[in-house]
C-alpha cells in the first residue's frame, strides 16, 4: 500500500520539530501530574483507613475527557495553516500540477493532523495505563478509547481543513472550525431539547384529572443526537467508567420510542459514528472541490 | 506542442487575456515578455491547468488542456512565480515529496533525481534542508523538481526575478541545456535582455493582448527599421544634414560625437541609395553602421505604439 505522500512528507517534518517533543513532553508533564495527585490523595486516605484503589479507575474519564479537549482544541490550530499555508507558499499550485487529486491532498493533511494527535494519545499510554494496572480497568477499554479518538479526530481534522481551504486567514480558519463544531454539539443537543420539550409539553397537555389520554412517543427525535460528533465518545467514556451508556437509557424509554429508534440507541456508537464520518467525508469532499482550480473536473483517479 | 486559440480571461468584470492566439514548437524556448498586469501568470496558469479559462482553446501536443487537465498533467512542469519551502525538509526529501505526488516510490526514482540535482548544479546539496538554501539555488531546485516527471512542456514563471547575474547565468546554462534535451520551455519575465540570449522565440504581451510573437531572429530583422543608422562624415556634413532632413524616409536628424545619427526608415537597399545620394553631392562618407538593434528597443517602440492605441502586427 502506497502512503499519502503527504502524511508522509509531513511525518518527515513533524519528527524533526523540537517543538513537538517539548509539547509532548509537557503534555505527559501535566498527565504525569495529574496522577501523582490522585495518587497522593489516595495515599492521605489509606492512612486514615482502607485505600480505595478502585477511584484510581477516575483516571480514565479524567484523562480521556482531556485528550478529547485536546483534540478539540489542538486539531482546529494545527489544520487552521494545512492548506492556507500551502496556497500562500504556492506549494498548492505546485501540488494540483501533479497528478494528485485534490481529495488526496485534503486528506493527506487530515491524516498528518491525526497523526499528531495519536502521538500524544499514544504516549499518554503508560500514565493511562495507572488506571488500568492499579484501578482494575479493563484494558480493551483503552483500545476502544484509541479507536475513539482516531474518529473524533477525523472529525474535527476534516472541518478543520475545511475551514483552512475556505478561509485565507489562520486565525479565520481556527474561529470558524470552533463555530462549526460547537454548532454540531450545542446545535444538535438544542435541537434535540426542543422537539423533546414539544413532545412532551403535548403529552402533558392531554392530561385530564386522572390520566393522561394521549401516548407518549418521542418519534424521530433521536436523530438530532445522531449528528453530534461527540455522542459516541462520551457513551463509551461514561460506559468505560460508569458502565452506563445510552443503550440503557434506550431501554428505559422503549414504549415510548419506535422500533427504529430502539434499535439505533441499542447500537448507538456504530451508527453515530458512521454518520458523523460520513459527515467528515462530506467536508474533505467540500475542501477538495475548494482548491481545485477547474469548475468541471472529472474525478478520474490518477493515481496508480 | 503548445497552440493557444483565442483564449480569453475574465475576472469578474475585468478582462486579463483578450483572446491570445499562440503556437509554440516542440524544443522551442519561448519567451514571455510584457510589463506587470498584461496577463503572463494568467496565460500560464491557464495552460498548467491551475487556472479555468473563460474562452477558447489550449493543446498541448495535441491534448485539449482545458477539457482534459488530467492528461497534460504528465506533460508540463510548472515553477510558479514565487517559491515556496518547508521547514525541515531536506533536498532529497523534497524531491521524493514530489516523485510520490507522480506516483513513484523513492527507490524508484532515486537515480533520476540524482541526475537532476547534477543538472541543476545541486548534487552536493542533496541532504541540505531546504530552507537554508539560498534564492538561486533554491530557483534551481525548483526547476529540477518540474523535471521529476520528465515533463515534455516546462513553464517558468518569472524565474530569473530575485536572482544576482551569477545565479541568473548559471539558470540561463540550465534552460539552454534542457531546451538542447529537446524539452519546450516558456518563460516569463518583464525583463528583455534576459530572454533576448536565451529564448529562440518571443511573445510581447500588454494589456491581455499578445501584440507580437515570433522567432527572435525575425523580430530583430524587425528591429533593423527601429535602429537608428550612424553615418560617419568627414566632409560637406552640412550638405548631408540638409539632405537628410529634406529625405522623406529619415527622422529624427542628429550629430553624436561626429556622427550624424538618424533613424531611418528603409532596408538595406534603400541604405545604399541612400548613401549613393550622398555620395553623389560630394559628401565624404567614412564609416555608416548601423545600432546593433536589441530587443529592448523593439519592445520599447511596441508598447509606445500600443500606448497609441493600434495594435502592431
Ligand atoms: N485572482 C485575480 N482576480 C482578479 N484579477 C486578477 C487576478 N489575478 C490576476 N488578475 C489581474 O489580471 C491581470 C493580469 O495579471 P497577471 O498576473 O497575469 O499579470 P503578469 O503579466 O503575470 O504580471 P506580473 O509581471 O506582475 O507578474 C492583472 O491586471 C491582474 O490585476
Ligand atoms: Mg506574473
Amino acid at each position: 500500500m502506497m502512503m499519502n505522500p503527504i502524511l508522509n512528507k509531513e511525518l518527515t517534518v513533524g519528527s524533526r520539530s523540537i517543538k513537538m517533543s517539548i509539547h509532548l513532553m509537557l503534555y505527559n508533564l501535566i498527565l504525569g501530574g495529574i496522577a501523582i495527585i490522585t495518587l497522593l490523595i489516595l495515599r492521605e486516605e489509606s492512612a486514615y483507613g482502607g485505600a480505595d484503589y478502585q477511584s484510581l479507575m477516575a483516571l480514565f474519564p479524567i484523562l480521556a475527557t482531556l485528550q478529547c479537549f485536546i483534540i478539540l482544541f489542538m486539531i482546529p490550530v494545527l489544520t487552521a495553516s494545512s492548506i492556507a499555508g500551502e496556497r500562500e507558499r504556492q506549494t498548492l499550485d505546485v501540488m494540483l500540477t501533479t497528478p494528485i487529486s485534490a481529495f488526496s491532498i485534503v486528506l493527506g493533511k487530515v491524516f498528518s493532523a491525526m497523526a499528531q494527535v495519536l502521538m500524544y494519545v499514544l504516549s499518554s499510554i503508560p500514565i493511562m495505563s495507572l488506571a488500568f494496572i492499579i484501578g482494575g480497568m479493563s484494558w480493551s477499554y483503552i483500545l476502544g478509547f484509541i479507536v475513539m479518538v482516531i474518529y473524533a479526530s477525523f472529525y474535527v481534522g476534516a472541518v478543520g481543513v475545511y475551514c483552512s481551504a475556505k478561509k485565507k486567514k489562520t486565525i479565520a480558519s481556527v474561529i470558524s472550525s470552533f463555530i462549526f463544531i460547537a454548532a454540531s454539539m450545542v446545535g444538535t443537543v438544542v435541537g434535540f431539547s426542543i422537539c423533546i420539550g414539544i413532545i412532551q409539553s403535548q403529552y402533558y397537555a392531554t392530561y385530564n384529572g386522572n390520566g393522561y389520554t394521549g401516548t407518549l412517543n418521542y418519534g424521530l427525535t433521536p436523530l438530532w443526537m445522531l449528528f453530534n460528533p461527540a455522542v459516541p465518545v462520551a457513551n463509551y467514556v461514561c460506559h468505560a467508567f460508569f458502565g452506563y451508556s445510552i443503550a440503557d437509557l434506550g431501554a428505559s424509554g422503549k414504549d415510548n420510542l419506535p422500533a427504529s429508534m430502539y434499535f439505533l440507541t441499542q447500537h448507538w456508537n456504530v451508527f453515530g459514528v458512521i454518520v458523523n464520518i460520513l459527515v467528515a467525508f462530506w467536508f474533505i469532499r467540500r475542501a477538495a472541490k475548494n482548491i481545485n482550480p477547474l469548475k468541471k473536473v472529472k474525478s478520474k483517479k490518477n493515481q496508480g | 506542442m503548445l497552440e493557444i486559440r483565442n483564449l480569453v480571461k475574465n475576472y469578474g468584470k475585468f478582462q486579463a487575456l483578450k483572446g491570445i492566439n499562440l503556437h509554440i514548437e516542440r524544443g522551442e524556448i519561448f519567451g514571455f515578455i510584457g510589463p506587470n498586469g498584461a496577463g503572463k501568470t494568467t496565460t500560464m496558469r491557464i495552460v498548467c491547468g491551475l487556472l479555468q479559462a473563460t474562452a477558447g482553446e489550449v493543446y498541448v501536443d495535441g491534448i485539449d488542456a482545458l477539457n482534459e487537465p488530467n492528461r497534460i498533467k504528465r506533460k508540463v512542469g510548472y515553477v510558479p512565480d514565487f517559491f515556496g519551502v518547508y521547514d525541515n525538509l531536506k533536498v532529497m526529501e523534497y524531491m521524493n515529496f514530489f516523485a510520490s505526488m507522480y506516483g513513484y516510490r523513492p527507490k524508484e526514482v532515486s537515480e533520476s533525481i540524482h541526475g537532476l540535482l547534477e543538472l541543476v548544479n545541486l548534487a552536493d546539496k542533496e541532504n541540505a534542508y531546504v530552507d537554508g538554501l539560498s534564492r538561486g539555488m533554491k530557483q534551481r531546485l525548483c526547476v529540477a523538481r518540474a523535471l521529476i516527471h520528465d515533463p515534455e512542456l516546462l513553464v517558468l514563471d518569472e524565474p530569473a526575478s530575485g536572482l544576482d547575474p551569477r545565479a541568473r547565468y548559471e539558470l540561463k546554462e540550465i534552460l539552454k541545456n534542457l531546451g538542447d534535451m529537446g524539452k519546450t520551455i516558456i518563460i516569463s519575465s518583464h525583463i528583455l535582455p534576459e530572454l533576448s540570449e536565451m529564448c529562440t522565440s518571443i511573445g510581447v504581451m500588454e494589456k491581455g493582448n499578445l501584440i507580437m510573437s515570433g522567432n527572435v531572429e525575425e523580430i530583430m530583422q524587425r528591429s533593423k527599421g527601429v535602429a537608428p543608422l550612424h553615418i560617419e562624415v568627414v566632409k560637406n556634413e552640412e550638405t548631408a544634414v540638409r539632405m537628410l532632413k529634406e529625405c522623406p524616409a529619415a527622422e529624427k536628424v542628429s550629430i553624436r560625437d561626429n556622427n550624424i545619427v538618424v533613424t531611418f526608415d528603409g532596408d538595406d537597399l534603400a541604405v545604399a541609395d541612400l548613401i549613393r545620394q550622398l555620395v553623389e553631392q560630394e559628401v565624404g562618407i567614412c564609416k555608416v553602421f548601423r545600432e546593433k538593434g536589441n530587443l529592448e528597443s523593439v519592445f520599447l517602440e511596441i508598447t509606445e505604439h500600443v500606448q497609441e492605441g493600434g495594435k502592431v502586427q
